[in-house]
């Protein structure tokens, strides 16, 4: 371990989930949040394969770190990753044919999801799997969760139901429609909300909820220096 | 004796934000006049409300942003807001659809930009489109002009507009779809028939009074109206000619060039461009507002002739009635590309410089 990384205080753990959430507090992985949220079994499939890929990958890198070398170390990671990300997307298309076809291009993508790039450099890399593997799977389940909520209300505002795509996720090509739940009436659709602009608002707005609701980090103690090296994880501008 | 060091400037202009605003609302006032006049009560309604709202809205986001918002909403950059939104809404709107444009404008377009003077996009259109793209069915029923049937300015009008506003008041959902659908009509933009037609000269030939309720000159009155009170900004160099100018002077030119004699109706006359749709409120009253605008002399020009493309192109061959909402986005969204390469020489330097 370098010297840098003992004046990090690293956020792991069960904070990840929440409090260090990478969508909502990172901004990381923005590209499959915004895409497939149109539809709350889309974002849910993906933010799951996503979670998937990311423990797997996350704990092969963690019993991988000592023949991966320090300056190779991201075309390793990517290579992880993408060989899960080929194998989800394979066993897909043989089960659930119909939601790979939804999801397009950005199951490939996962790949290089910056978020699992970011726990692969940050925890994965420098710790045992046991610990890599249930950092990976915190982190992995704030991004599920946040897709998840962020698909579900956007399905909601914008169509007055939500799971009408539950049948993508029945084995095989089924085509009729099942267990779609309508909660709102169909004249008040927010058809802004499904468009791409109204996908940004809405997660800006639910980036500033969750600036609002979760609680505050604390303070630094003071008891290291920081120094010319101090990493910076953190991107928004709460202190 | 003492001396008293103070910075420049020396002069001060007599113009402040406040009274600017004060005068743009002025203006509007010949305008929104015709249109009550042919339309009945609903846009004086729609504009009521809508500056109610935004000046509660702009009191709470001053508060929240840690101003003081007495002073703030003195400078009536909200009315201005609220003003425009209730005139460009159909005058059939219920309240909150009005209410939902004016939180768009006022909290998501003006302050979560930083507010006044730092919003890319002018408020009041982003409000607008934002209903456009959200409810396109009720965006598009506009209050049919008052006939033999009823007198748009009587006390039954009044009562309609304000069912139409406050549905509750219509008592049920289904006598509110009856009374919306006797009140409402197209836009004349989709009927080829008053597409082709010029209402003011149809009405002087046939010697109708052009004021009269009935005469359908309506549309072509109001942008008269709004042409005038265009006309009273200039005067009063509150605007500058070189926006609305390039705008209405891009918008005939590619009318006429489309123009086709033999069949208005597909992209209608220039005098249809220019008379029969909001271009003149478009290009005098929202395009103009000093924020969200281009500044430098031909940066104007382009960015009224970039506006002017957008206005024709979109209305001609888009899918929307009508464009000038989506050109003035357009128009600012290029502003700040647009100051970039019309920067003016500074003094004494050697050509131009961009950096």
């Amino acid at each position: 371990m370098s010297d840098m990384t003992l004046h990090v205080k690293r956020p792991s753990g069960a904070s990840l989930v929440l409090r260090h959430n990478v969508v909502l507090i990172m901004l990381l992985g923005l590209t499959p949040v915004l895409a497939v949220s149109h539809s709350m079994v889309t974002a849910a499939a993906l933010g799951l394969i996503t979670l998937l890929v990311t423990v797997l990958a996350c704990t092969t890198v963690s019993i991988l770190r000592a023949l991966i070398t320090r300056r190779w170390r991201l075309a390793g990671f990517l290579f992880i990753t993408a060989v899960y990300t080929t194998a989800a997307g394979i066993l897909l298309q043989i089960s659930h044919y119909p939601l790979f076809q939804a999801l397009g291009i950005y199951l490939p993508l996962i790949c290089c999801n910056s978020a699992i790039l970011f726990r692969m450099e940050i925890c994965a890399f420098r710790s045992r799997p046991g610990p890599a593997l249930l950092d990976a799977l915190a982190a992995g389940f704030g991004f599920f969760l946040v897709i998840s909520v962020f698909g579900s209300l956007r399905e909601l505002f914008s169509t007055g139901a939500i799971l009408a795509d539950l049948r993508l996720l029945v084995p095989g090509s089924q085509t009729e429609s099942v267990g779609a739940i309508s909660i709102l009436e169909p004249s008040q659709n927010f058809m802004f909300i499904n468009l791409q602009p109204g996908a940004f608002i809405c997660l800006g707005l639910l980036v500033a909820l969750a600036n609002v609701l979760l609680p505050k980090r604390r303070k630094d103690t003071g008891n290291h220096k920081p120094t010319s090296e101090h990493l910076r994880v953190r991107v928004t501008q709460r202190h | 004796m003492s001396l008293i060091a103070s910075g420049p400037p020396y002069q001060f202009a007599a113009c402040s934000t406040n009274r600017i605003m004060l005068e743009v609302i002025f203006a509007c006032i010949p305008g929104i006049t015709i249109t009550t006049w042919f339309f009945g009560w609903g846009t004086l309604i729609n504009i009521t409300l809508a500056c109610v709202m935004a000046l509660a809205l702009e009191a709470g986001m001053l508060a929240l942003r840690g101003r003081a918002p007495v002073q703030h909403l003195r400078d009536n950059s909200a009315l201005v807001t609220a003003v425009l939104l209730g005139i460009a809404l159909p005058s059939i709107s219920a309240w909150w659809m009005i209410a939902l444009a004016t939180v768009f404008a006022i909290v998501i377009a003006k302050h979560l930009y930083g507010g006044l003077g730092q919003n890319v996009f002018n408020p009041a259109m982003c409000g607008y489109v934002f209903l456009l793209i959200t409810f396109p069915l009720h965006m598009s029923g506009w209050h049919a002009p008052g006939g033999d049937e009823y007198n748009p300015l009587g006390l039954h009008s009044l009562y309609l507009s304000l069912q139409m506003t406050f549905p509750f008041l219509a008592g049920g959902a289904e006598s509110y779809r009856e009374l919306a659908d006797g009140l409402a009509m197209a836009t004349p933009l989709l009927d080829p028939g008053s597409a082709a037609g010029n209402a003011i000269n149809r009405a002087l030939e046939g010697n109708l009074n052009l004021f009269s309720p009935g005469a359908e000159t309506g549309y072509e009155m109001i942008s008269m109206g709004y042409l005038a009170g265009g006309l009273f900004l200039l005067f009063r160099n509150i605007i500058s000619w070189h926006i609305p100018a390039s705008i209405l002077v891009t918008v005939a030119a590619l009318a006429v060039v489309f123009y086709n004699p033999d069949d208005p109706g597909i992209y209608g006359t220039p005098w249809l461009h220019l008379f029969g749709t909001p271009t003149m409120l478009g290009a005098f009253f929202i395009a103009t507002d000093p924020v969200s605008a281009a500044t430098t002399p031909r940066g104007k020009l382009l960015y009224g002739v970039i506006i002017g493309c957008c206005i024709y192109s979109i209305r001609s061959w888009g899918a929307y009635p009508d464009s000038v909402a989506f050109a003035i986005l357009f128009g600012n969204f290029c502003a700040s590309f647009i100051e970039r390469v019309t920067v003016p020489t500074v003094y004494g330097s050697r050509g131009r410089q961009i950096k």
